[in-house]
C-alpha cells in the first residue's frame, strides 16, 4: 500500500480513460490493470444532447478515485476555470494541472503551469502539475504547495520511454519527500520498469494501453511491469560496474593457470 | 441579445440570468454533470440565478469525457 496525496493505494499504475474502441474495452482494460486512479476530461457539450451520460455511468460503476485533466489548455486562466468547473462536475479537489506550450511536442507552458499551480493550490485543490523533467521548475512547484510531481518521460503519445533518465533520476534524487509519478511517454512494460526503478512512485498512462492490438492483455502487462520495478527498488539494484566480473568464482577451476606443454 | 453559447450565437432576453438561460435551453436535460463558465471564468452552480447576462457573453458549458 502507498499513499497519494491523502488517499491509500495498491495499485501504482494511473490509467487514462481515452482512445478505447469502446466504454466496454474501456471497462475490461480498467478491471485488468487494477488501477485506482483514472484520469478524465471535459468537453464543451450541450446537454440537451445526452452528452457524456454513457461515460459518465460507466464511471460511476468503477468505484476509482478520478484525476480529471486540463487538457487543451493553454493558460494559467483557462487552466484554473477548468479545474474549477471539474471539481464541481467529478466531485474532487484533485487536479492534473496541464498547461500547453507547444502543439508540436505537446511540452508544458513552464510560465503558465507555475501560476496556475499557484492559484489552484490557494483555492484548494490538490494539484498534480503535468511538467518536463527540469529540476528547477519542479522546486518551483513543490515550493508553491504541490506535493505531486508528474513529469513527462518524453512526449505525450509518443511511446518513445524515458529520453532522459538522468533527469529524472536527479528529480528523484533531489525531490525526495515529493511523490513522482511519470506521465506521458511511455510505450512499453519496460518502460514503466524502469521508472519505477528509479525510484518513481507510479506511472500514468493511456496510448500505450488504448492502442495496443490487444489493449486489456496490454493493462496486464503494465501491471506486471509496474510491479516487477517496484519490487526491483525495494530490492535495491546493483551497482554497475565498467569492466566484466565473473559471477563464477575461478579459484580452484579445472585446468586454470595449467601450463600447456606445446607453450615456449 | 446575443451571446455566444458554446461558440454558437443565441439569442436571449434581456437581463436573462443563467439559471433562466439554462432552464429554458435544456429543461431537464440539465443535470448535476455539467459545469458553466462565462467569459472563461467558472460559476458555480449556486451562483446562476445572481449571474445576469450581457450582450456578447460568452458562456460555454462542458460536460466529462474520457481524457488521458
Amino acid at each position: 500500500m502507498w499513499t497519494l496525496a491523502d488517499r491509500l493505494l495498491s495499485s501504482r499504475f494511473l490509467l487514462g480513460t481515452a482512445q478505447y474502441p469502446s466504454l466496454k474495452v474501456m471497462q475490461e482494460v480498467i478491471q485488468a490493470s487494477q488501477a485506482q486512479v483514472l484520469t478524465v476530461s471535459l468537453k464543451r457539450q450541450c446537454p440537451r444532447e445526452n452528452a457524456g451520460a454513457d461515460f459518465w455511468s460507466a464511471l460511476q460503476k468503477l468505484n476509482c478515485q478520478l484525476l480529471p485533466n486540463t487538457a487543451g489548455c493553454r493558460s494559467a486562466e483557462e487552466a484554473v476555470a477548468t479545474a474549477e468547473m471539474a471539481r464541481e462536475i467529478f466531485q474532487t479537489s484533485w487536479i492534473k494541472l496541464e498547461v500547453i506550450g507547444d502543439d508540436y511536442s505537446l511540452q508544458p507552458d513552464p510560465f503558465e503551469l507555475l501560476k496556475a499551480a499557484e492559484a489552484l493550490v490557494q483555492k484548494g485543490f490538490e494539484v498534480f502539475p503535468y511538467t518536463t523533467d527540469d529540476f528547477v521548475l519542479g522546486q518551483r512547484l513543490v515550493d508553491c504547495g504541490c506535493r505531486i510531481l508528474m513529469p513527462w518521460a518524453s512526449p505525450i503519445g509518443s511511446g518513445k520511454g524515458l529520453l532522459n533518465p538522468y533527469a529524472l533520476a536527479v528529480l528523484r534524487d533531489r525531490l525526495p519527500e515529493v511523490t513522482l509519478i511519470i506521465d506521458a511517454g511511455l510505450g512499453k512494460p519496460s518502460q514503466a520498469t524502469q521508472a519505477l526503478e528509479l525510484g518513481y512512485d507510479g506511472v500514468l498512462l493511456n496510448s500505450a494501453v488504448a492502442l495496443a492490438e490487444k489493449p486489456v492483455l496490454m493493462a496486464a502487462a503494465f501491471r506486471d511491469a509496474i510491479i516487477a520495478g517496484r519490487a526491483a527498488f525495494k530490492a535495491g539494484l546493483m551497482l554497475e560496474r565498467n569492466t566484466a566480473c565473473p559471477s563464477t568464482s575461478l579459484i580452484d577451476t579445472p585446468f586454470w593457470r595449467q601450463e600447456r606443454s606445446d607453450e615456449p | 441579445m446575443m451571446i455566444l453559447l458554446n461558440s454558437q450565437p443565441t439569442a436571449i432576453p434581456e437581463n436573462c440570468d443563467l439559471l433562466t438561460l439554462l432552464e429554458a435551453t435544456f429543461s431537464a436535460c440539465f443535470s448535476t454533470f455539467c459545469a458553466v463558465a462565462v467569459n472563461r471564468r467558472f460559476v458555480a452552480r449556486a451562483r446562476y440565478s445572481q449571474t445576469t447576462l450581457r450582450e456578447n457573453d460568452q458562456v460555454d458549458i462542458v460536460v466529462p469525457m474520457q481524457g488521458g
